[in-house]
C-alpha cells in the first residue's frame, strides 16, 4: 500500500494539470487554425502571402501538436507507474479453498442477503431484491427491526430522544434483564445538554433541570450521579481535573456514542431474544480474518498434495474475538483433542479436566491410581466427573 | 480479559486485488483510448496542414474549406476528451476512495477495536454489492449503492445493530482512558455507506451485462468489439474468445447455407487463427459447409448444436473478462462466508435446542445452517468456555462452577441466581436445584 499511494498522487496531480492544458492546447490549436483560415479567406491578400501563412501554420501546429503529445504520453506513464505499484502488491487473488460446500446451495445464499436486508431496516431494497432474484417468498417484514434502526440512526445523528422514549416505554422489560440502558441514555443527554451549555448558566440549569427530573428515579445509581453533577461545575472549562474532562468528553465522543448504539441494539435485540448483530455480519466479520488463514493453509497443503477439506476440522486455528465465541469449546490439555460425546471432558476432583481417553490412558483403564498431571492430588478413574460445557 | 488478537493486515489486503485493479483497468482503458485518439486526430491534423503548406492532397484547391473542416474535427476531438477524462478522473475517484479504505485497516491494530467492526461492516456492504453485480441484479445493486429509496437513504449509514460493533462490552471504559477526547467541534460519526457508490463497479458490470445480453441475442458484435478494445490482454492470457466468436459468425451463415459468404468471412476472419492452433477447428468448420444444419453427422451436429455454444460461448467472455481485471470466480462473498462459517462452526451448532445459541450465525436453522453443513469444525488449541446462561466468556475473574452433575456455569451467573433464590441454584439444563456451596471450581486449562 506504502508503494501505491505516492504513485497514485503524482497520478492524480499530474491528471488535473493534463487535463487543463490538453483543453487549453486544443483551445490554442484551434485558435490558430481559425486565424489562418480567416487569413486566408480575406480577399486582400496575395498567392504569396497565403503560401507563406500556410507554411508558418504548418510549422506553429507541428510545435503544439507535439506539445499536447507529451502531455498525454507523461500522464499514460504515470498511469502505468502506478499500475507496476499495484500488481505488485496484488496479484491474481485466489478465494476458493472448497469449492463444493455451497454447490447448489445459491437460493440459500439469496434468501438470507434478502433476510438481511430486513435485519437492517432496508424494507425497500428486501422487496426489489425478493423481485429481481426470483426468491420464491418476500422475507417477513418485521416493523421492529424499522423501529430499531430508525432509533439507532437518531443515535448515530446524536439525537437521544427516540431512544429515551422506547426505553421508557420498555422500562419494565429492560429492569428484568438488569439492563442500565435508561439511566445511561440519560446520563448521556445530560453530558450533552452541558456541553452544550458550556459555562453558561441557563444553558447549565436546564442541564441540572434535567438531571433532578430523570436521575432521581434511578437511585440505585446514585454512585455514578455525584460525579456527573459534579461535572456541572466544570462544564466548558479547559482546566478542569482530568476525570471531569474525560466524563464531559463524552458528549462528543465517537466511542461512546458507538457504545451507546452498541448497548442499545443489544438490549432491543435482547428482549427479541435475537442476536445483537445480525448474523451475516458476524459470519462475513469472521470470515474476513479468517479466510486469509484458510488460504494460505490450504496453499500449503495444496503443495504438499494433502487433502484437507474433506477432514471434519479445519487444520489451522483462526483467532476468534471473545465476542465471536458462541459456544464452549473444550481441548484437552494432555492430548489437544477437541472434547466430542464420544471423547468427553472429564474433571478430576482436584478441578483439573482432561479428556476420557487421555483419562483411560494414564489409569490404565480404571485399574490404577495415579496423580493428576496437572497437580500433585492422585486419584482414580472413577472419581472423574464427565462436564458438560 | 481477553488478550488483543492482532490484526493481519497483509492477509486481508491479499484478497482484495479485484477491488483495486476493476477501477485501474477501466481507468487504464479510458486513458489508453484517449491517448489513441489524440494521437491519430493530432498526426492527421499535423500531415493534413502540411500537405496544404506544400500545396499537395485534396485540400490545397480550398484550403479555406479544408482548414474549416480541420477545425471541426479538432472541436469534436475536444468533446471527446472532455467525455473520457470525465470517465478518467470517475475512476480515479473510485480508486483513491477504495485506496484509502484499504489503508485504513493498516491503523487498526487488533481484532476488537471499535474501528474494525465499522471497517468490517463497509466491508459487508460492499461485498453484498459485488455479489449483486456478479448475480446480475442491478437494480438491487444500484438501490444498495445509493441508498436512493426513501427509507434507506435516511439508513444509508448501514447497519445500524452492527455499526456501532464496537464491542462495549470488551471495553466499557474506554472513553475514560482515551487520551485525546474529540473537540466538541468535530462530530465525526462515521457514515460508510455514504462513499458505497466509490465502491461500486456497476459501469464494469452493466457493460459485461450488455455484452452477455447480445450473446444471449446470438449476436456477436458487441463481444467482438470488447475483443478489439482487450487485444493485448486477451492474447497474454491465450484466450480463444475472439477465435470461438468468429467461428460461431461463421457457423451461423453455414446454418443458413450461405455458402459464399461464409467462404469469404473463413478467408478473412478464420484463417489468421489457423498459426495460433487452431487448424483443426478450421478445418472442421470449412466441412461444415458440406453439412446441412440437420446433420446427425459429428462433430457437425455438435457445431450446429446452437444453445449449448452461446451459453458456451456467453460463460467464455465472462470468464475472460474476470480473469483480466483479477475478479475470482467466487465472489468475495461466499468465499468469505464459508471462510467464517467454518471459524465459527462448533460440534454443537445447529444440535439439540439447548447447544444452540441465538448469538451464533451457524446455528441459525435453515439458511446459515444448511450452508455450513458442509464446512468443517473451526479448530481450537485451546478451551474455550461460554457460560450458558450469561453468554459470557469465563475467565479468571469469572470462573467456571461445576454441579455436582457435571453442568458448567459461570461463577457470576451461578451467584445472581443464587441472590434471588435463597442461595440456590437451579440448573437450567437438568431443572436439579442446589446450593451454591455444592458446585466446584473448574480450573481453566
Ligand atoms: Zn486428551
Ligand atoms: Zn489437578
Ligand atoms: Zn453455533
Amino acid at each position: 500500500m506504502d508503494a501505491i499511494a505516492p504513485e497514485f498522487d503524482k497520478f492524480v496531480a499530474r491528471h488535473h494539470a493534463y487535463v487543463d492544458e490538453t483543453s487549453a492546447g486544443l483551445d490554442g490549436l484551434i485558435a490558430t487554425l481559425r486565424a489562418a483560415r480567416d487569413q486566408l479567406a480575406g480577399t486582400d491578400q496575395d498567392a504569396g502571402a497565403k503560401k507563406a501563412a500556410l507554411a508558418m501554420l504548418s510549422l506553429d501546429v507541428k510545435g503544439q501538436t507535439s506539445k499536447i503529445m507529451d502531455t498525454t504520453k507523461d500522464i499514460s506513464s504515470a498511469l502505468a507507474k502506478c499500475g507496476k505499484a499495484i500488481d505488485k502488491k496484488f496479484g491474481t487473488a485466489d478465494l476458493e479453498w472448497n469449492p463444493q460446500a455451497f454447490e447448489g446451495k445459491d437460493h440459500l445464499i439469496r434468501q438470507l442477503i434478502g433476510e438481511h436486508f430486513i435485519r437492517e431496516g432496508k424494507f425497500e431494497l428486501a422487496s426489489t431484491f425478493q423481485k429481481e432474484s426470483g426468491l420464491s417468498a418476500a422475507p417477513a417484514k418485521n416493523s421492529q427491526f424499522q423501529e430499531l434502526n430508525d432509533i439507532i440512526e437518531s443515535i448515530r445523528h446524536h439525537d437521544l430522544g427516540p431512544a429515551i422514549e422506547w426505553a421508557e416505554s420498555k422500562r419494565f422489560e429492560l429492569n428484568r434483564i438488569d439492563s442500565t440502558l435508561q439511566f445511561d441514555l440519560h446520563k448521556q443527554r445530560y453530558l450533552q445538554l452541558l456541553a452544550d451549555a458550556g459555562p453558561r448558566s441557563p444553558g447549565l440549569m436546564a442541564a441540572i433541570e434535567y438531571a433532578r427530573k430523570y436521575f432521581s428515579q434511578f437511585p440505585a445509581c446514585i454512585r455514578e450521579i455525584q460525579p456527573l453533577m459534579l461535572a456541572a461545575i466544570y462544564a466548558g472549562q479547559p482546566t478542569a481535573p482530568a476525570t471531569y474532562r474525560t466524563l464531559l468528553a463524552r458528549a462528543t465522543s465517537p466511542t461512546a456514542w458507538s457504545n451507546l448504539e452498541r448497548q442499545f441494539a443489544r438490549d432491543f435485540c435482547s428482549l427479541l431474544g435475537l442476536s445483537p448483530d445480525a448474523p451475516l455480519y458476524t459470519a462475513i466479520t469472521v470470515g474476513t480474518t479468517a479466510l486469509p488463514i484458510i488460504m494460505k493453509m490450504s496453499t500449503i497443503m495444496k503443495e504438499k498434495r494433502n487433502e484437507w477439506t474433506a477432514s471434519n476440522e479445519l487444520p489451522v486455528e483462526v483467532p476468534l474475538a471473545p465476542r465471536h465465541q458462541f459456544h464452549s469449546v473444550f481441548a484437552c490439555p494432555v492430548s489437544r483433542e477437541q472434547g466430542t460425546d464420544l471423547n468427553p471432558p472429564m474433571m478430576l476432583p482436584c478441578g483439573h479436566t482432561i479428556c476420557n481417553e487421555s483419562l483411560k490412558r494414564i489409569s490404565k483403564n480404571g485399574s490404577i491410581r495415579f496423580k493428576c498431571p496437572y497437580c500433585p492430588q492422585d486419584t482414580t478413574m472413577a472419581q472423574a466427573l464427565r462436564v458438560y460445557l | 480479559m481477553a488478550e488483543k488478537i492482532k490484526l493481519s493486515v497483509d492477509g486481508i489486503l491479499a484478497l482484495e486485488s479485484s477491488f483495486i485493479k476493476v477501477p485501474y483497468e477501466q481507468l487504464k482503458k479510458a486513458n489508453r483510448k484517449a491517448q489513441k485518439f489524440t494521437e491519430k486526430e493530432l498526426s492527421n491534423l499535423a500531415s493534413g496542414v502540411a500537405d496544404l503548406a506544400k500545396g499537395k492532397g485534396s485540400g490545397a484547391k480550398d484550403p479555406v474549406k479544408a482548414l474549416d473542416a480541420m477545425i471541426e474535427r479538432m472541436n469534436k476531438l475536444k468533446r471527446k476528451l472532455d467525455e473520457l477524462k470525465a470517465e478518467e478522473t470517475m475512476y480515479a475517484g473510485k480508486l483513491a476512495a477504495r485506496l484509502s479504505h484499504l489503508q485504513d485497516l493498516a491503523h487498526i491494530r487488533t481484532l476488537t477495536a471499535p474501528e474494525f467492526a465499522a471497517w468490517a461492516h463497509l466491508r459487508l456492504q460492499r461485498v453484498l454489492l459485488d455479489y449483486l453485480m456478479r448475480q446480475g441484479f442491478l437494480t438491487s445493486a444500484k438501490l444498495l449503492a445509493t441508498g436512493s429509496s426513501s427509507h434507506s437513504a435516511s439508513d444509508a449509514s448501514g447497519s445500524v445493530m452492527n455499526l456501532a460493533a464496537a464491542s462495549a462490552a470488551a471495553e466499557p471504559m474506554a472513553v475514560d482512558t482515551d487520551p485525546t477526547p474529540a473537540p466538541a467541534s468535530q462530530v465525526p460519526a462515521p457514515h460508510p455507506v455514504a462513499g458505497l457508490v466509490q465502491f461500486a463497479d456497476l459501469e464494469f458490470f452493466t457493460h459485461q451485462r450488455r455484452i452477455e445480453r447480445a450473446l444471449e441475442r446470438h449476436s456477436c458484435t458487441e463481444a467482438l468489439a470488447w475483443c478489439h478494445d482487450n487485444k493485448v490482454a486477451l492474447k497474454k492470457l491465450k484466450s480463444h474468445l475472439e477465435f470461438n466468436l468468429r467461428l460461431q459468425e461463421f457457423i451461423e451463415l453455414a446454418r443458413t447455407r450461405q455458402l459464399v459468404p461464409a467462404l469469404e468471412y473463413a478467408k478473412t476472419h478464420l484463417v489468421a487463427f489457423a498459426d495460433l492452433g487452431h487448424t483443426r477447428a478450421i478445418q472442421q468448420a470449412m466441412a461444415l459447409m458440406a453439412f446441412p444444419p440437420t446433420t446427425t453427422c459429428e462433430p457437425y451436429r455438435t457445431l450446429y448444436d446452437s444453445d449449448r455454444r452461446w451459453t458456451a460461448l456467453a460463460a467464455q467472455f465472462r470468464a475472460d473478462n474476470f480473469a483480466l481485471h483479477c475478479l475470482p470466480p467466487l465472489s468475495a462473498l461466499e468465499a468469505t462466508l464459508q471462510a467464517g462459517l467454518a471459524a465459527l462452526k462448533t460440534a454443537q451448532c445447529g444440535g439439540k435446542h439447548e447447544d444452540r445459541s441465538i448469538n451464533c450465525p451457524v446455528c441459525v436453522p435453515d439458511t446459515f445452517a444448511v450452508l455450513a453443513e458442509k464446512l468443517p469444525l473451526g479448530h481450537h488449541v485451546n478451551s474455550c468456555y461460554v457460560c450458558r446462561i450469561s453468554g459470557e466468556i469465563m475467565d479468571e475473574d469469572n470462573p467456571p462452577l461445576v454441579t455436582p452433575e457435571g453442568y458448567v456455569y459461570s461463577r457470576k451467573a451461578v451467584h445472581e441466581m443464587a441472590a434471588k433464590n435463597n442461595g440456590f441454584f437451579r440448573c437450567p439444563r437438568t431443572h436439579s436445584i442446589f446450593k451454591v456451596a455444592q458446585m466446584k471450581k473448574m480450573f481453566l486449562t
